[in-house]
């Protein structure tokens, strides 16, 4: 069934329909909500958030084809608004237990500290340059997209990734010296 | 280049140890599914959005008492209406409120100003307090105004304003809510979005349009 199958069941008062949805979804969401939070607390609440706004506000989703689009720019605001929330308090670094291998790190060890790093430079970026990145790099959206979601220029967002890029870079350079 | 990141094998890396699935599990679909359900959608159904709201005055007229108004008036320099909105809160006791269910239960019943209440079940659970909110906008140019907010997710068709006086532009909708803070914002016209001049700003909006905020309080103006 299509989302937009599902969007129409919905608006039809087919609550249990959107269970559906959040099912489809929710990998992807709590995915991008742990990397760009960084806290497993925060990312889950954000998440929940999202899928609930998306559901008050779904009469407003103009193309129920491109609901998952139309989501992730909620999740992407919920994740600034708790970002801006949780940097008063102590950030708590996560590493989640299902990562895939990485053929790129052949000890489990050294996978495992590498992927540490990794999470611990990703909390150090700006956030705009960390969202940028996530978005292009890991999500794989093209810019046109990004600046869709985010409302940021085309150009603004090159940089931001690009400044996300080496700063990324100089952080593991910087830890692997070390 | 900006793009050369695309391709730099150290950048690759660090995105594939960023792929990694994460997944919270269904507990987060119990909890977001609990917590619509504890809510839905106001849908109405095709059969019910008939809109007769002269003929629904005089039930609706008996049906509440009014308890409060509040009052405002704010010009609106950048668009050619000028705005004024009144929320008028009237609490219908429980009682009340369970006794009338059936008027919104009526096979192809017409809603009349209340499109945003579900035809085929009550806007809330019978033995919430209903109070029913009146949004008034002062457009005197427009040949259309409707209402569009939580409470009847943000569907421009779903609450039309009435025009109650040519002479003023003075348009009325009256919508049942119970206590809860409820986002909000006018369409005139069908495209021009407008939050309410005398009311407060809703912050930080997913959609980055201009909204209002009315907050309806349990026991307000009873």
């Amino acid at each position: 069934m299509t989302d937009a199958e599902i969007v129409h069941r919905i608006m039809g008062g087919d609550v249990d329909a959107y269970a559906l949805l959040v099912t489809r979804y929710r990998p992807r969401l709590s995915r991008y909500a742990l990397r760009m939070l960084g806290n497993r607390e925060d990312a889950q609440e954000a998440l929940q958030d999202a899928f609930i706004r998306a559901y008050r506000a779904i009469g407003r989703c103009d193309d129920p084809e491109r609901f998952g689009s139309w989501l992730f720019s909620i999740l992407v605001n919920r994740c600034r608004t708790a970002g801006a929330r949780s940097t008063r308090r102590a950030r708590t670094f996560v590493s989640d237990e299902t990562a895939a291998r990485s053929a790129a790190e052949a000890h489990p060890a050294e996978q495992a500290a590498w992927r540490e790093e990794i999470e611990r430079a990703l909390t150090q970026l700006d956030p705009d340059q960390r969202e940028a990145f996530l978005l292009k790099h890991v999500e794989g959206l093209s810019y046109e997209e990004m600046a869709e979601i985010t409302g940021a220029g085309v150009s603004a967002l090159k940089m931001r990734v690009k400044r996300a890029c080496d700063r990324l870079r100089g952080l593991l350079q910087e830890a692997y010296s070390a | 280049m900006l793009d050369q990141d695309e391709t730099d094998p150290t950048v690759e890396r660090i995105a594939l140890a960023l792929r990694r699935p994460v997944d919270f599990g269904p507990d987060v679909d119990r909890a977001v599914m609990a917590a619509i359900r504890a809510a839905p959608l106001m849908v109405t159904p095709a059969a019910a959005t008939v809109h007769r709201l002269p003929a629904r005055r005089g039930a609706w007229a008996w049906l509440v008492r009014p308890r409060s108004v509040r009052l405002a008036v704010s010009p609106l320099g950048a668009v050619a209406a000028a705005g004024i909105t009144i929320a008028a809160l009237f609490g219908l006791r429980r009682e009340l409120a369970s006794r009338h269910t059936d008027e919104f239960r009526l096979p192809g019943s017409p809603t009349g100003e209340f499109a945003a209440v579900p035809a085929a079940r009550p806007a809330a659970p019978a033995h919430d307090t209903v109070y029913v909110t009146r949004f008034v906008l002062v457009a005197p140019a427009a040949k259309a105004v409707s209402l569009v907010g939580d409470f009847n997710d943000w569907d421009h068709g779903k609450t039309p304003l009435m025009q109650v006086d040519k002479g003023t532009g003075m348009w009325s909708v009256e919508v049942p809510l119970t206590p809860g803070r409820y986002s909000y914002a006018f369409l005139v016209d069908g495209k021009q979005w407008m939050a309410d001049p005398a009311a407060p700003p809703a912050i930080g909006d997913d959609f980055g349009r201009p909204n209002s905020v009315v907050t309806v309080r349990e026991g307000m103006s009873t």
